[in-house]
């Protein structure tokens, strides 16, 4: 048979990898978290008034306990340990302000806290006016990759954001240095590898499959808008690329390891954001 | 003794307008073949008192150039384009274009030819951006498996359901898109349910050839013929949408009989039942938000292809509209989608267009639509039934699309010549598309299927089995087509086009 010229059959193993996962697909459910108590930890930087104005519209009817100046971690930890917080909200601040470090290091505060913290933490980046802060509440958006440690609790905070109206993104991603990495272990031609990217594209349709389900028919049941969406890429610059440099509202689930890569997809991912990064 | 002294002209390269015996041929062959009306002829003769050298170079070019295409030796595309700059260097030497004031011969080989069919390239261009983009919605694969989990998983309803859903989905998505979510879809449902892959494979790759018939915005082929032929929208409904459903049922008939063995479930029915209904239809959901739109406009553009000559605009603008407006309400990244409309299928059919304009001008094709003409005596019943013969036969052994584009001209020519246009256009239109059902590379649906089948599930479907059971669909397909066409002429059925 000769092969269909035009490229009209581009899309066959994306469509395969879907059926696959809708035959295999369960339907779970999202518990939106119960936020009683958030810790804002805010460090005299300019982000204070963002992340003051972000805890309180994250809030709702919680209580806010805000501890300043926050710069030591042992603070803050030892705060949230009379608080019982269910969130940290930390200022971090973008590259501009620390032009010198931009993409090198969080700092060592924020970096043990990703590590200690008891709860999820919501670092905040860029300086936000209403009308950003209220858009990347709005919108928000969830990396999905095989070793996310639970796409359906990032998307209960995603509800819990986007409860007044929203849309949410899912973007279910292969990731190329972890492809790469195969790669060069199996040691594969180029036609085998090509083969192996559609394959592992089929996979993370697969796995994510009920996930991305119970998230679309959640959002059904409470009207709010889901859009999901597969990419091959390297992690930081796919979701970068995905933001298309509008306002969101990134959810990440890591590891408490810092060997993990989890973890560090955390760092990667507040270092390359201007805008709000939610780790849990 | 014209045919004599032609030969000597060609021998010595000396062919020419002037040339006394030259015309005698044409005139000869004109008058033999032009019909009855003597004022016709006269007027016909004038039009094609042409060389004949440039008629044998460009027809030879463009015959070389649809061999490299049928067998696939070179990528189409390449094939066409490279036949295109060919005729485009040989029709200005030879003089076949002529410099006007104003109006350079080049302009007419290349800019006039692709300007004249830029309203096919348009609409192609506008419904691809809206299909890749509805597509994306994800809904599409969502109705789907409503569609088939209604089959409870029994093997005969399945095949009934796959075959309805097939024709729903091309009509919607024309053929490709379509095609491409029936057959993942099918694959993974035989999997599931442990039935033999190949009926089910069968009746989407031919059934979707039927889907193609439903509107004008089906298919590329049908597309194509719509617009040259000037088809109204709306009387696709009245002529081939009957005929779509018609064929697809002989073609579910045929494989259920033909594959009746296999149709057999090796499961229990309440296992089947389990496991269809496992099937979790909202993981198919890429954006409710933006299924919606778009099903607000594709409704809008079809409406708008309907009311498009009312309003005295081309189909092209009203795709182009559609296109433009679904990109806007997706909010996604335009260049995204942009770079997945089919750029090669359009350079493809830029590259045919400048061939078959250039072969046109030599009136090769005038005289080609008199040959078949003459066959027929001149009746144009008769004509209509040699046409659908024809291009059944012909679309099955090549791609459909090169001969629609070449039979437009000469459909054209025999209207030019007095006869009725209607039914030359839809027997065209029926056959082109449903004569890809003989063989495994006559249409588009086919080697999607077929790819699909062997990438996936290492199962081969052989030139033999495909003529078996495509091949006696497309016999009694071309049986039917023949027999709905001479009803419709016979009772004067087809519709008039808006003068």
């Amino acid at each position: 048979m000769p092969n269909e010229p035009f490229g009209n059959d581009d899309h066959l193993n994306e469509y395969v990898g879907m059926f696959e996962a809708a035959a295999h697909a369960l339907s779970g459910t999202i518990v939106e978290p119960t936020v009683t108590t958030i810790l804002l930890a805010c460090d005299g930087s300019n982000q204070d008034d963002t992340a003051r104005r972000l805890a309180k519209k994250f809030a709702g009817s919680a209580t806010i306990a805000e501890i300043a100046p926050a710069t030591d971690v042992a603070a803050i930890l030892q705060a949230a340990t009379s608080h019982q917080p269910q969130l940290i909200v930390i200022p971090v601040p973008y590259g501009h302000d620390y032009a010198v470090l931009k993409g090198e290091s969080l700092g060592s505060t924020v970096d043990m806290l990703l590590l200690e913290s008891p709860c999820p933490v919501l670092c905040v980046r860029d300086l936000l006016d209403e009308a950003n802060l209220a858009e990347a509440l709005s919108h928000p958006l969830i990396p999905a990759t095989i070793d996310s440690t639970s796409t359906l609790q990032a998307a209960g905070w995603a509800f819990r954001a986007a409860s007044m109206g929203g849309r949410i993104r899912v973007l279910g991603l292969v990731d190329e240095d972890v492809l790469n990495e195969a790669k060069q272990l199996i040691d594969q031609d180029a036609d085998a590898a090509l083969t192996f990217v559609e394959q592992a594209q089929r996979a993370i349709n697969r796995e994510l499959g009920s996930a991305f389900a119970t998230i679309q028919q959640e959002a059904y049941g409470r009207g709010i808008e889901v859009g999901v969406e597969t990419v091959v890429g390297r992690f930081v610059p796919a979701v970068e690329k995905a933001m298309h440099d509008r306002p969101h509202l990134v959810i990440w689930g890591r590891q408490k390891d810092h060997n993990c890569p989890s973890f560090h997809r955390a760092a990667d991912l507040i270092l390359a954001s201007r805008w709000p990064v939610l780790i849990y | 003794m014209a045919n004599l002294r032609l030969a000597a002209c060609l021998d010595t390269a000396k062919v020419s307008p002037d040339c006394h015996d030259c015309l005698g041929f044409v005139m000869d062959v004109n008058l033999l073949f032009a019909g009855a009306d003597p004022a016709a002829n006269v007027a016909n003769v004038a039009n094609v008192a042409k060389p004949v050298g440039p008629m044998v170079v460009l027809g030879t070019i463009m015959t070389i150039t649809y061999v490299l295409i049928a067998f696939d030796w070179v990528h189409k595309t390449v094939a066409a384009m490279t036949g295109a700059i060919v005729s485009v260097a040989a029709a200005l030497m030879m003089g076949v274009f002529k410099d006007e004031a104003g109006h350079s011969a080049y302009d007419k080989a290349v800019h006039d030819i692709i300007g004249h069919d830029i309203g096919v390239i348009g609409v192609i261009v506008g419904t691809s951006v809206l299909v890749e983009i509805a597509s994306s919605s994800g809904l599409f694969h969502f109705l789907a498996v409503k569609i088939v989990k209604k089959t409870k998983g029994d093997p005969q309803v399945l095949l009934a359901f796959l075959t309805m859903a097939t024709i729903v989905f091309v009509s919607f998505l024309t053929i490709a898109p379509g095609t491409l979510i029936m057959v993942s879809l099918t694959l993974v449902v035989t999997k599931e349910l442990d039935l033999p892959p190949k009926p089910y494979i069968m009746a989407v790759a031919i059934g979707a050839n039927s889907g193609a018939l439903v509107t004008f915005a089906s298919g590329i082929c049908t597309l194509m013929l719509g617009t040259a032929g000037n088809l109204p929208y709306l009387h696709f409904f009245r002529v081939s949408t009957p005929m779509a459903f018609l064929s697809a049922f002989i073609a579910y008939l045929v494989i259920r009989r033909i594959y009746r063995n296999d149709l057999v479930s090796r499961v229990s029915p309440q296992e089947r039942m389990a496991k269809i209904n496992g099937f979790n239809e909202w993981a198919l959901v890429k954006d409710r938000r933006l299924f919606y739109r778009c099903a607000v406009i594709l409704a809008g553009t079809v409406l708008g292809f309907s009311l498009a000559q009312r309003l005295g605009v081309g189909l092209d603008l009203i795709a182009f509209i559609g296109g433009t407006v679904a990109l806007l309400a997706s909010r996604m990244y335009p260049d995204d989608i942009i770079k997945k409309v089919n750029w090669s299928m359009i350079l493809f059919f830029v590259g045919l267009f400048v061939i078959i304009g250039a072969v046109q001008e030599t009136g090769l094709l005038d005289w080609q639509a008199r040959q078949m003409v003459a066959i027929s005596g001149g009746n144009p019943t008769i004509t209509m039934l040699l046409l659908a013969l024809f291009v059944l036969i012909l679309s099955g052994v090549m791609d459909n699309i090169p001969v629609a584009a070449t039979l437009i001209p000469l459909v054209r020519s025999m209207e030019a010549q007095g006869l009725p246009g209607e039914p030359l256009w839809w027997s065209l239109v029926i056959a082109a598309n449903l004569g890809g059902n003989s063989t495994p590379i006559g249409s588009v649906s086919s080697v999607i299927a077929l790819n699909a089948l062997e990438k996936e599930r290492h199962i081969k479907i052989g030139w033999g089995e495909f003529l078996k059971v495509g091949g006696t669909i497309c016999l009694l397909q071309g049986i039917l087509t023949l027999i709905y066409l001479f009803a419709f002429d016979r009772f004067n059925l087809f519709p008039l086009r808006p003068v």
